[in-house]
């Protein structure tokens, strides 16, 4: 048995230990207070490593083709945030910037990175102003809003010309869907407190 | 002296103004931290609060587009945009936008406005279970309303063709993603512990 004290409503309780996966919620206002043990980070991990591999390509290849009286463009993910910014709106460039590609593209690396180093046994305690660097950032990463935005941009721009999905869609798409299996699921900052890794041999 | 309400018991207590290190509430002895001190966030909630409210106004009323197609220009404010998605039959896509935009904004600052108002009245668990739960659904609808803002990015980057057609955003745009991030902010801000601050009545 543990006493442990809710973070929202404060109230203190004793819990029974956890069984791994399982998640204990506060007896008074029902907010979650604590999760059992992470025995094994391998698919978090190959997950956000996998979405990071998509985030990559995502951003190098072509999104969406746009075909207009005889004249083609094709436009990439950084293209919205380049053409905001040659047209002087430098808040919505740098702000479309950040949600869409640069904080989803750091959290990723940032839990990759915590993730390894727990691996190599590097103690919680020294990786904590990391995991609080991505609670911090982690309001401010919105791949799948971005693509119901794109749909809802193709939906509208569908009347004027002829639209086609590129390559680059698609890996958004995986990358958006990696991200939140992989991310969503995962409390880092309760991973870093309690995660023991298995010494080998054993 | 500031009014502290202690985490464990829920007494009132007084604190000198500077000092904040390591005071022990009088009744049970248990720390009195900074998060303890729900006086503070909920004026900085109001504060970001009356300033999305604020902008919420010009968000609606002013452009968030400025076209020009086949040398005639024009602008498209964001129920503008909805009643076109309507009008030509797409009601699946006018839905979501409706709902981002529109819907989504005003729950949140009406939500958040409601819990700060109601904090100081809560009696009864159910009440407090209600609340908290409002708090969580709020924070979690806050990155949706950025569609819009997404859709414009990617609409200028798209539509550039020359004499035929161009689209900028409007002042509406910026003014829209102020409120995204202002509400965002509150929400953040908010404290839920203020709801279970005060003592229930039995
Ligand atoms: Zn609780
Ligand atoms: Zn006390």
């Amino acid at each position: 048995m543990d006493a442990i004290r809710c973070e929202v409503c404060g109230a203190t309780q004793s819990l029974p230990s956890l069984e791994p996966r399982r998640r204990a919620l506060c007896f008074r206002c029902k907010s979650e207070v604590a999760r059992g043990p992470t025995l094994s980070l391998d698919a978090p991990l190959a997950l956000c490593l996998a979405a990071l591999i998509f985030w990559a390509l995502a951003n190098s290849i072509p999104f969406i083709t746009l075909e207009y009286g005889g004249i083609i463009q094709t436009n990439r993910v950084f293209t919205g945030v380049t053409a905001l910014w040659m047209d002087h709106q430098y808040f919505l460039s740098v702000l479309v910037g950040m949600t869409s590609i640069a904080i989803p593209g750091l959290q990723l690396s940032l839990a990759c990175g915590l993730m390894l180093a727990l691996r190599r046994g590097v103690s919680g305690g020294r990786l904590r102003p990391l995991s609080r660097l991505l609670a911090f950032i982690a309001p401010g990463s919105m791949p799948g809003v971005y693509l119901v935005g794109a749909f809802v941009a193709a939906v509208k721009l569908s009347q004027l010309a002829t639209l086609t999905p590129g390559p680059g869609l698609y890996c958004f798409g995986a990358f958006a869907l990696l991200w939140v299996i992989g991310l969503g699921s995962l409390d880092l900052e309760g991973v870093i407190e309690d995660f023991r890794p298995r010494r080998s041999g054993r | 002296m500031k009014r502290v309400i202690c985490p464990r018991c829920g007494g009132v207590c007084g604190v000198p103004e500077e000092a904040r290190k390591r005071l022990l509430c009088p009744g049970c002895k248990a720390p009195l931290t900074e998060n303890s001190t729900p006086q503070n966030s909920i004026s900085r909630v109001w504060a970001l609060l009356i300033a999305a409210a604020i902008l919420y106004v010009p968000a609606n009323l002013l452009p968030i587009f400025d076209m020009e197609l086949l040398g005639r220009p024009s602008s498209d404010t964001i129920l503008g945009g909805i009643a076109d998605l309507f009008g030509s039959g797409m009601w699946f896509v006018g839905a979501i936008v409706f709902l981002a935009s529109i819907v989504i904004p005003l729950l949140k600052i009406l939500g958040l406005g409601f819990l700060l108002i109601s904090t100081s009245r809560l009696g009864s668990v159910q009440a407090r279970l209600a609340s908290t739960r409002l708090y969580r659904a709020i924070e979690s609808i806050g990155p949706w309303s950025m569609i819009d803002v997404f859709v414009v990015s990617l609409t200028i980057s798209l539509v550039q063709f020359g004499r035929l057609a161009s689209f900028s955003p409007g002042p509406g745009a910026a003014c829209f993603a102020m409120v995204v991030i202002l509400t965002i902010l509150a929400a953040r801000s908010f404290d839920p512990h203020t709801l279970w601050a005060i003592p229930e009545e039995n």
